[in-house]
């Protein structure tokens, strides 16, 4: 089979029509599950903390608490951007918060995808772009960024900042960071990260460095912003500017030390048997979670051992901040992050020729799949 | 014009300096919260397993405490310590010992006589809870296995309004985990008591 040339070389290159093709196959995939579970597509992957983003985009933040089981909780944990940016939308589309969140949460990914395609063509020599569009769309836990999440946007903006460091445009690069500090709490990482790597590339000379190069330093100034002033308003809104971090208690977050949690979950290695119960609210493993985060370690220092400062200061930094707050988050929170799935591509484009890649990918669609019909499920696992 | 002004080194440094100084005075507001004394205690100190400032249930001579999950301010303010979340039905406790607190409603009376429901979880054959309240031993229940039970328990008031404590304490509380009824490795209950509410009931209803 031939084709004609014009689409050979949008395939080839890995054009934008080329990824939107993908990418909408891929949600069809979604869709074609959910009809098979007999699930409407916008309800199966609007769960979760998509109805706390729904809520907090119709009525904005709380000013008391009110859900949960001891009626504890509130949606103070939740980053205004993407909420903000649903509300904007539901200004001009009337749609349902629900629809609005997922419609927006996909065309957010769609554009990280072709933003992070130009990161790994500007950081890596050779990049497989089409290993990596499709573990993009059809990936392990790819859901998260078809699901009213702030994933997507974080990995939009996240990719975003990253590649206009690259190319030297560090006041946009500070800028875009601020709007991801604006989204989740992990964008933190991002300035910091660029301070690790100018430290690892020129040890204590980056301080003068950054004295004789104010866009940098400003750049670095700037990536805070977002957070700094979600933090301001929650102090003038109710009295708390830690408020994301406290109310966390109300998800059972943090209620022991840490390291008791994780001496508890070291325990398991093999309990993979719940995940396969028949009531979703109890499906649970900490084997699943323990071997996720391996690989999550792994991951960090490889892309220490490839000198990518900035990527394995981003990994080593969520990884150190998941464990600390629960290791039932350490799956979402590193899809979440894009880091890892670059790391992800470097292991497999190194070690893999392009046949077993792609066997590779076949694998992981199926295990994405099999995810992907326990979050319409809502499989507590994947909370 | 304002290109040229942009582009000026101090300008950059300056407003590094604004936000720099902006970030100070946040992480100030930030470690000096203005939240109220339920909040700063149950989701900041951690002192306290409540974040309201609901008082405890009461009950009053002819009336009852129901539990269960429409109910959900009684986890802190009544069922202070070793019980589970609520279930539609009361709830379950989940540690060697459990603690109930509420008010007694009354300026009239010497003594209260208060009917427990109750169920057991008894899989080895035996669940005997030993009841204190206000710290003195009153009485030994025996749960039957997965059974609803009712016991009474026979309160003496020294003053008006009294808040009473009542403390369990469980002979042989049970992991589901060791009969296999754990759903996942997470569940770690020890399970002994379920408690659905209690009533205060006359003595002559005692005595049918």
């Amino acid at each position: 089979m031939s084709f004609p040339l014009p689409l050979r070389q949008m395939i080839s290159q890995c054009s934008p029509g080329y990824v939107l093709l993908v990418f909408l196959f891929s949600r069809m995939c979604f869709w074609g599950l959910a009809l098979f579970q007999d699930v409407s597509f916008f309800d199966g992957m609007c769960v979760w903390d998509c109805h706390w983003y729904s809520q907090l985009a119709t009525q904005g933040y709380d000013t008391h608490t009110h859900s949960n089981m001891a009626n504890d909780a509130a949606n103070w944990p939740f980053f205004p951007a993407f909420p903000f940016l649903m509300h904007l939308v539901q200004s001009v589309i009337p749609f349902s918060m629900k629809i609005i969140g997922v419609l927006l949460a996909n065309v957010c990914m769609y554009f990280a995808i072709l933003v992070s395609l130009r990161y790994l063509q500007k950081t890596r020599e050779h990049p497989a772009k089409h290993f990596w569009v499709w573990l993009c769309c059809l990936g392990p836990f790819s859901f998260y960024f078809a699901s009213g999440y702030s994933e997507s946007l974080f990995w939009f903006l996240g990719c975003l900042a990253m590649l206009l460091w690259q190319h030297q445009n560090y006041i946009r690069a500070g800028c875009i960071a601020a709007l991801l500090t604006a989204t989740r709490f992990f964008g933190i990482f991002w300035p910091i990260a660029w301070g690790i790597e100018l430290f690892c590339l020129m040890q204590f000379h980056a301080f003068k460095h950054l004295s004789q190069n104010p866009k940098k330093l400003f750049a670095l100034c700037l990536g805070p912003l977002g957070l700094f002033c979600f933090i301001f308003y929650l102090y003038h809104h109710m009295g708390d500017g830690l408020a994301f971090v406290y109310a966390q208690k109300a998800w059972g977050r943090s209620n022991v030390p840490f390291w008791q949690d994780l001496q508890y979950s070291l325990q398991f290695w093999t309990d993979f048997g719940p995940l396969l119960n028949p009531e979703p609210a109890t499906r649970y493993s900490f084997a699943f979670f323990n071997y996720i985060a391996i690989m999550g370690g792994f991951f960090s220092v490889w892309l220490a051992s490839q000198k990518r400062f900035f990527e394995a200061a981003v990994a080593l930094m969520l990884m150190v901040t998941v464990i600390k707050s629960g290791i039932i988050g350490v799956p979402r929170y590193m899809a979440g992050v894009p880091v890892f799935a670059f790391a992800f591509h470097d292991v497999a484009n190194r070690f893999l020729p392009p046949l077993l890649r792609i066997l590779l990918l076949a694998i992981l669609f199926l295990f994405n799949f099999w995810l992907l019909s326990n979050w319409y499920d809502s499989a507590f696992f994947l909370v | 014009m304002s290109h040229s002004f942009w582009s000026k080194p101090q300008i950059k440094y300056g407003l590094a300096g604004v936000l720099c100084l902006f970030y100070l005075v946040v992480a100030f507001l930030a470690l000096n919260p203005n939240a109220s004394a339920e909040y700063q205690a149950y989701y900041i100190d951690r002192t306290s397993n409540c974040h309201h400032s609901q008082a405890p249930a009461s009950i009053a001579p002819s009336t009852s405490i129901r539990f269960g999950a429409q109910r959900p301010h009684q986890t802190c303010t009544t069922l202070i310590e070793g019980w589970d979340w609520q279930q539609p039905w009361g709830t379950w406790s989940t540690e060697a010992s459990a603690t109930l607190r509420f008010q007694i409603q009354s300026d009239a009376h010497q003594h209260a006589q208060l009917l427990f429901h109750v169920l057991g979880f008894a899989p080895l054959g035996q669940q005997k809870a030993w009841v204190f309240v206000n710290g003195t031993y009153m009485d030994e229940w025996h749960l039957p296995h997965e059974n609803q039970t009712t016991f009474e328990l026979h309160i003496p008031l020294t003053r008006a309004d009294e808040q009473v404590e009542i403390e369990f304490y469980f002979s042989n509380p049970h992991e589901l985990a060791w009969f296999n009824k754990a759903t996942n490795p997470i569940d770690q209950r020890k399970v002994a008591m379920g408690l659905l509410g209690f009533q205060w009931i006359e003595p002559h209803m005692a005595n049918e």
